[in-house]
């Protein structure tokens, strides 16, 4: 039974999303560039998303397809909030 | 540049306390934006939850490297939490910051009364917390327990997700206690189970905040990081701390905060 998706990868999904945001972060603090730390919240934000693409296909890999379709269905509830809150500001500001 | 120093340091801290208490960091970076920088409450929320998705991070990454968590059930649960947080944020721009400061009155003085409590108990076996791997597949080396009336968790979850995003806090207050009461899981499986399912609650909410302008980049990015800095040596030097004075500390600190939100929703502070 492979397990190395969920084990290493989850784990390192999240590393590398919190990693490259901070480094945006510190680079908008640095530079004092409000459109760079607005994209490092935005990247941080989306770190979840990669958490849940990696449980997708991890969980397809440990043939276990009742999890990989429970991880599916809260990555498209993620992107749907994610949609609804731009839709709903887009509208709000004309 | 002085501000966004203040700001890491503040962040700093709560991150540090929050990892040394088993709070999480959104119930002090609300009280410190708020009463300690001025900042609106709505904003201060906002921010406390991009704040949270990043103190989640490390603590999730090594609860499933360290095969704490249950992902299986963080994941199941995730449906509620995610509908829950998602709606939250969404209503969190209706409401006034009245009603706002009200339930963070509320939240603030059920933490300090449940870690008053929590200080003078026994502390847990931990012989008991290695006796089970949460990240057991099916079969004979599944988990040694087994989860229980998982709608009701289910529809509490929910809750948790509302809660999470109208008041910038991971959840883990409401999550823990549901998973442990309801679902009878074990406590350390449910307090790292709740640290996996923290950022994708907290991101859920945050995107609303996020488009709606309520978070201040120039604010939140020193936050973040010092809140990440904080976390991370916080989680190492935890098992060497002594934190019943840091406890009783927090509990007056937590006192002094909900009767401050409590004036405010009252409308007798600003």
């Amino acid at each position: 039974m492979r397990t190395d998706l969920l084990d290493r990868w989850l784990p390192g999904s999240i590393q590398v999303g919190t990693v490259t945001s901070a480094a945006l972060l510190l680079a908008s603090v640095v530079l004092s560039n409000a459109t760079i730390g607005w994209y490092g919240l935005l990247l941080l934000t989306l770190t979840p998303v990669l958490q849940l693409g990696v449980s997708v296909a991890g969980f397809g890999r440990l043939r276990e397809p009742r999890y990989s379709l429970i991880a599916a269905v809260v990555l498209i509830l993620l992107l749907a909030a994610l949609a609804t809150a731009a839709l709903i500001a887009r509208g709000l500001g004309g | 540049m002085e501000n966004e120093l203040l700001l890491f340091a503040g962040g700093a801290l709560a991150g540090l306390l929050g990892a040394l208490l088993g709070i999480g960091g959104g119930v002090l970076i609300v009280p410190l934006l708020t009463l300690g920088f001025g900042e609106p409450l709505t904003r201060a929320i906002g921010t406390s939850l991009v704040a949270v998705v990043a103190t989640s991070a490390g603590a999730a990454a090594h609860n499933v490297r360290t095969r704490r968590a249950d992902v299986r059930l963080g994941l199941t649960l995730e449906i509620g939490t995610v509908l829950g947080a998602a709606a939250g944020g969404l209503l969190a721009g209706l409401l006034s910051e009245r009603v706002l400061a009200g339930l963070f009155a509320g939240l603030m003085a059920y933490l300090a009364l449940s870690l008053l409590r929590r200080s003078f108990a026994p502390a847990h076996d931990p012989a008991a917390a290695e006796a089970v791997d949460p990240m057991a597949p099916e079969g004979p080396t599944a988990p040694a327990y087994r989860t229980r009336r998982l709608p009701l968790a289910l529809g509490g979850s929910v809750g948790a997700g509302a809660a999470s995003a109208l008041l910038g806090i991971g959840g883990g207050t409401v999550k823990v206690p549901l998973m442990r009461l309801v679902m009878g899981v074990p406590l350390h499986v449910a307090t790292a189970t709740s640290n996996f399912m923290i950022g994708v609650t907290a991101a859920a909410g945050a995107y609303a905040y996020l488009f709606r302008g309520d978070i201040e980049p120039m604010v939140a990015a020193p936050l973040a990081l010092g809140v990440l800095s904080g976390a991370a040596v916080g989680a190492r030097i935890a098992p060497r701390v002594n934190t019943r004075w840091l406890t009783i500390l927090f509990v007056l600190v937590a006192g002094w905060v909900a009767v401050e939100m409590g004036l405010r929703a009252a409308g007798v502070a600003r």
